[in-house]
This record gives C-alpha cells, sequence and structure tokens, in this order.
C-alpha cells in the first residue's frame, strides 16, 4: 500500500514528491536527534570579559592581578529532587578531576538551585593564590618556583569545575552522573620565545619589508631599525606572527638602515633580537607616477568642471518637472 | 514513532498530489494561466547583481607606443580589472515594455607591482587602481513578448551619466607624483544593450513560490554590453581616460 502510495506520486508529482521527501528526512531526523540528545548539564569557565577565551596567559608583572571568571551552564540541570548537586570549582597545577585535590584551591561552590536556574555565575581567582604559587613546596618536599620570580618558566594552571547528578526518570532517582566543565587555563610564562629568522627582505618606497620564520609561542613581531645618526634601535612596526612578513615604514629613501626583528609572546616577553640586515629604502612609482612619466597630463582631483554640467541639468529638470506637477495640481 | 512519521508524510504527499492533478485536470490552460497572472504580487522594482572583467582605456591616448611603452600594460599588463556591480530600477511605465529610472554603484579594482624609480624594474611593492563607477539610468525592458506569449528572453536598453571616483595606491597610500595627488573623479556617458533569460520556465511553481512568499516576480540572468565614454567634457590630451567597451554577466530580479 505505502510503495504503491509513493511510485503513484513519484509518476504525478515528481517535484512535490523530492520537496516533501526533503521535508520528512529533516522531520524524520530531528526526532531522531532529539530523542539521542541527553539532557545534561554543559557547563563552561571563560572570562568575564571575553567569554570566546579559554586561555589567560601572564608574566611575572601580573603576579598581583585578580581576574574574573564566569561559569555557565547552557543545558538542562536535572531536578534537585535527587539531591542537590552543587557546583564545585577549583584550580589545580595538574588535569582536571572529578573532585579538587588536597593541593588544589576551592572556590565558593555553587548551590544546585542557583546553578540549575540562574545558570551563570562570576568568581574571582588570585593568581597569587594558585596552587603552585601559594605554596612553596610539592607534596614530596621539592622546591616550587614562585611566580614573579627571576627563573624563567611556564606553569599552566586549570581552573576546574564539575557536578555529580542523578536524574529523576519518574519512578525514583539514576545512577548518578559525573559532569566536568571545560577548564580555563592559566598560563604563567616568562620564558621569551627564541629570536625570529629573517628570510627574505624587501626595500620600498620609504619603507622595508622583512619575511621572516618564529617558533609557535610567538605572537607577535616587532621591527627595530637604526639609522645612520641614531644611537640605538627604535621599532617602528610590529605584526602578528601569523602573517609571515611585518612592515615598517616613515623611513627615507636613500638611506642605509640597520634592521632587526624580535618575537613577543602572548604572556608579553620579548626575545633576543633577530640577525640584523643593512637595507636602504628606495624611491618607487606605482601607476600614477608611471602614468605622469609617460606624458598623462590627468590633474587629480575633480578636474573636470565641465562634468558637473549634467548633474545640474538634472537638477534643473527634476526642478522644472516639480513646478510643473505642483501648476496641475 | 519514525515509521509512522514517514508514512504521515508520505499520505499527506499524495492527498497534495491528488489535489494538484484534480486542479491541471479540471480547468482548461488559459483559466490557470489567467489565474497565475492574478496570483502574481505587482512588480515595480528590479534588482541586478553583475560582474565583468573591465579595462579602462587608459592606454587610448599611447595607442602610437609600442605594448611595453603604454602605462597601463606597462603595470597590470593590460588584462582586465573585475568589476562588481549592484543595480536597482524603479518601473514607472508597465504597458508596452517596461521604463525604468535605476541607479547603480560599482567597485573595480586591479593590483600590479611599482616600478624602481631609477632602474624602472618592478619591485616588491603593489601599486593598485580603485574605480567606483555610480550611474543614474533610464532602462527600458522589452517585456511585452514575454508577459504576453510567454517569451521568456527580454531584450533591454540603457542609457546611464556616470560618475567615476577613481584613486592609485603605491603601497598602502595614495599615490602622490610630484604635487599631484592620484585621486579624482571622472564624468561621462554609457549606453548598454543587453539581452535577460527568464528562468523561471526551469521550476514555474518554484518560481511562483518565490513570488508569494519573498514578492520576486521573475528571476534572470543576463549579458549586456556596455559602452561608456568618460572623457567627453573637459577633453585634453593624454588626459585621465576610463572609457570602456565591456560585457557584464548577472542576476536579476523582479519584484
Amino acid at each position: 500500500m505505502g510503495l504503491s502510495v509513493a511510485f503513484n506520486l513519484l509518476k504525478s508529482e515528481p517535484l512535490m514528491t523530492l520537496r516533501l521527501a526533503t521535508l520528512c528526512s529533516f522531520l524524520v531526523g530531528s526526532v531522531a536527534l532529539a530523542q539521542n540528545t541527553t539532557l545534561s548539564p554543559q557547563i563552561s569557565i571563560t572570562r568575564v570579559d571575553d567569554p570566546n577565551i579559554d586561555t589567560y596567559t601572564f608574566g611575572a608583572a601580573n603576579c598581583n592581578d585578580t581576574i574574573t571568571l564566569r561559569w555557565s551552564n547552557t543545558l538542562l540541570i536535572p531536578t534537585t529532587a535527587c539531591g542537590a548537586p552543587p557546583l564545585k570549582l577549583w584550580s589545580t597545577s595538574g588535569e582536571c578531576q572529578k573532585e579538587p585535590g588536597t593541593s588544589d584551591v576551592r572556590y565558593s561552590e555553587v548551590p544546585s538551585l542557583t546553578f540549575s536556574s540562574i545558570r551563570q555565575g562570576s568568581f574571582t581567582v588570585k593568581i597569587s593564590e594558585l596552587p603552585d604559587f601559594k605554596n612553596t613546596t610539592t607534596a614530596d618536599g621539592g622546591m616550587l618556583q614562585a611566580c614573579g620570580g627571576a627563573e624563567q618558566f611556564t606553569k599552566t594552571h586549570r581552573v576546574c569545575g564539575s557536578v555529580e547528578y542523578a536524574i529523576n526518570t519518574g519512578i525514583g532517582c539514576g545512577t548518578p552522573t559525573f559532569q566536568a566543565a571545560t577548564p580555563f587555563k592559566l598560563v604563567y610564562d616568562t620564558q621569551p620565545p627564541t629570536a625570529p629568522v629573517i628570510t627574505g627582505d624587501t626595500a620600498q618606497d620609504q619603507a622595508v619589508k622583512l619575511n621572516f620564520t618564529v617558533d609557535s609561542d610567538t605572537t607577535t613581531v616587532l621591527l627595530e631599525v637604526k639609522g645612520p645618526t641614531d644611537a640605538d634601535y627604535v621599532q617602528i612596526a610590529q605584526g602578528a606572527s601569523s602573517n609571515l612578513s611585518v612592515r615598517g615604514d616613515g623611513l627615507q629613501n636613500n638611506v642605509l638602515y640597520s634592521v632587526r626583528l624580535r618575537a613577543s609572546d602572548a604572556a608579553g616577553n620579548v626575545s633576543e633580537p633577530s640577525v640584523e640586515i643593512e637595507m636602504r629604502p628606495i624611491k618607487t612609482i606605482g601607476f600614477f607616477g608611471v602614468w605622469g612619466q609617460a606624458g598623462g597630463t590627468e590633474a587629480g582631483g575633480c578636474s573636470t568642471s565641465a562634468g558637473i554640467m549634467p548633474l545640474l541639468l538634472l537638477a534643473f529638470a527634476f526642478r522644472r518637472a516639480r513646478k510643473q506637477v505642483r501648476k496641475d495640481s | 514513532m519514525k515509521t509512522s512519521l514517514t508514512i504521515a508524510c508520505a499520505l499527506f504527499a499524495s492527498v497534495a498530489s491528488a489535489q494538484g492533478l484534480e486542479l491541471s485536470g479540471a480547468n482548461p490552460a488559459f483559466e490557470i494561466a489567467g489565474a497565475k497572472k492574478a496570483l502574481e504580487s505587482p512588480r515595480t522594482m528590479f534588482l541586478e547583481v553583475k560582474l565583468s572583467p573591465f579595462t579602462p582605456l587608459l592606454d587610448r591616448p599611447f595607442l602610437s607606443r609600442e605594448e611595453a611603452q603604454r602605462p597601463y600594460y606597462t603595470v597590470y599588463g593590460g588584462g582586465p580589472m573585475l568589476l562588481g556591480e549592484l543595480e536597482v530600477d524603479y518601473q514607472f511605465f508597465q504597458k508596452f515594455g517596461s521604463l525604468a529610472g535605476a541607479v547603480s554603484l560599482g567597485y573595480a579594482e586591479k593590483y600590479g607591482r611599482s616600478l624602481d624609480a631609477v632602474t624602472m624594474q618592478r619591485v616588491e611593492q603593489s601599486t593598485g587602481l580603485h574605480i567606483v563607477p555610480i550611474k543614474a539610468l533610464l532602462v527600458y525592458r522589452f517585456d511585452w513578448a514575454k508577459q504576453k506569449f510567454h517569451i521568456p528572453l527580454v531584450p533591454y536598453a540603457k542609457g546611464a551619466f556616470v560618475m567615476m571616483p577613481w584613486w592609485v595606491t603605491n603601497g598602502s597610500k595614495i599615490e602622490i607624483d610630484g604635487t599631484e595627488r592620484g585621486e579624482g573623479v571622472k564624468f561621462g556617458f554609457a549606453g548598454v544593450l543587453g539581452l535577460s533569460l527568464e528562468l523561471d520556465f526551469i521550476d514555474q511553481r518554484l518560481a511562483r513560490d518565490f513570488d508569494s512568499s519573498v514578492g520576486v516576480n521573475h528571476t534572470y540572468i543576463f549579458a549586456e554590453g556596455t559602452i561608456q565614454e568618460m572623457n567627453l567634457f573637459d577633453p585634453v590630451p593624454f588626459g585621465w581616460d576610463l572609457s570602456s567597451a565591456h560585457f557584464m554577466f548577472g542576476l536579476g530580479f523582479e519584484f
């Protein structure tokens, strides 16, 4: 029966059938998707001022900072009838586990009512009180490196969150399920990146352009120049490391400059300078200059005053037409 | 659950299909055509989106020289710019064809290498030519045959007053040659002849849906030839000449 209906349909109205088949596939797919979706909390921890960032990289100058983080729960939380699970929040120097460890720093727990109804809130984290900065020794008696100390090192802390809950199945409480938050990373970094390697240089009009390669830690490349009368290098430009080239202008043509690059990372650590090279900006001509050299006589600007005439004529014609309409009415 | 939903969909489809068959079987063709026309929403506007390989005749004053000594050829190799244009028409006459007033805005750019001022060799610095054609147009579309006999071809003609701001960059800045800045505005006229193909015949039901849901009566693809003369007012020998003869291709929506 179903087959014969489908066959007749296909024969008589192929386009209509195609549309309905698409609609049906969509509906069936949606139902299947809904059946497979687990109603569990989805917890994330982000910065209050930028929810898209899940990592904060900082240096020695930020050791006394306090940053405000936001926890949020984007999906449903089970009813409190099966216990009242609070959301636990803590920072750790290792990986996030189900529960905070003894050396981890705990933050105030979020009651399940807040967690399930308001679904977002904020808490503060003091950099100086992160586990490896608060403690001076490790569990086995070793010495920890201090925040703001002279040593150059990189240390990652994670801010974790977790909740253990059970769903009310209607006939009782189900098995408790553990749900972890996506951790937020706090990266202490006092290690400067390695110096950039200059792979190409181009002298331009009152400018220089350098191509480079950098290590993965580098986020920004700084361009420094020293002219014949300068006592030291001056930074004249910076660019994102992903561009793989940086251009600095404001230089004088036909003057010999010493040029070098430095790399900078997200925490603001600056590398040693690259190898320095000598460059001399050159006078270049673009299309307008080539046009002029060929004998072109364009003066630039709105040079053709006569060109305004058609506009004036149009305005005049429009005015007359409006006057005529007024007269007729 | 999935099975019952699928069966329900199939049943719904068969009912809809049966209704469609009954309509087309019971009514003569002219009645359907009449009903379609009555169902069509009023059409007053026409929107065109188009692209063109556009080569301004900047080398025209230098045609007596060898190609390598002509400025546009030297810097850009003589290749066309890519021009994109958006045009909106308002139809104020719709009896024997349609007559419309229109405005259009476009943008074209082309990049080449700058030259070393001493050696005249190409260097690793770009020089860009940018043009923004702005047009006020009068458009006549001969769509009478399409409306009356459903012939899907619509020839048309346009006349335009053109204003063309332009600028040239060397590196990242507007180029300055001596005391002259590489920027300005040119004025001129343009004439256009084109032919558009109405696409509604591919799926008439979809076309009607497009009208009833969005208000777009007809959809077209078109090709048009443009001749524009931008050096009419205050011409000077070896002047900056943005005139051109070019083809444009695009999509049109009548609504």
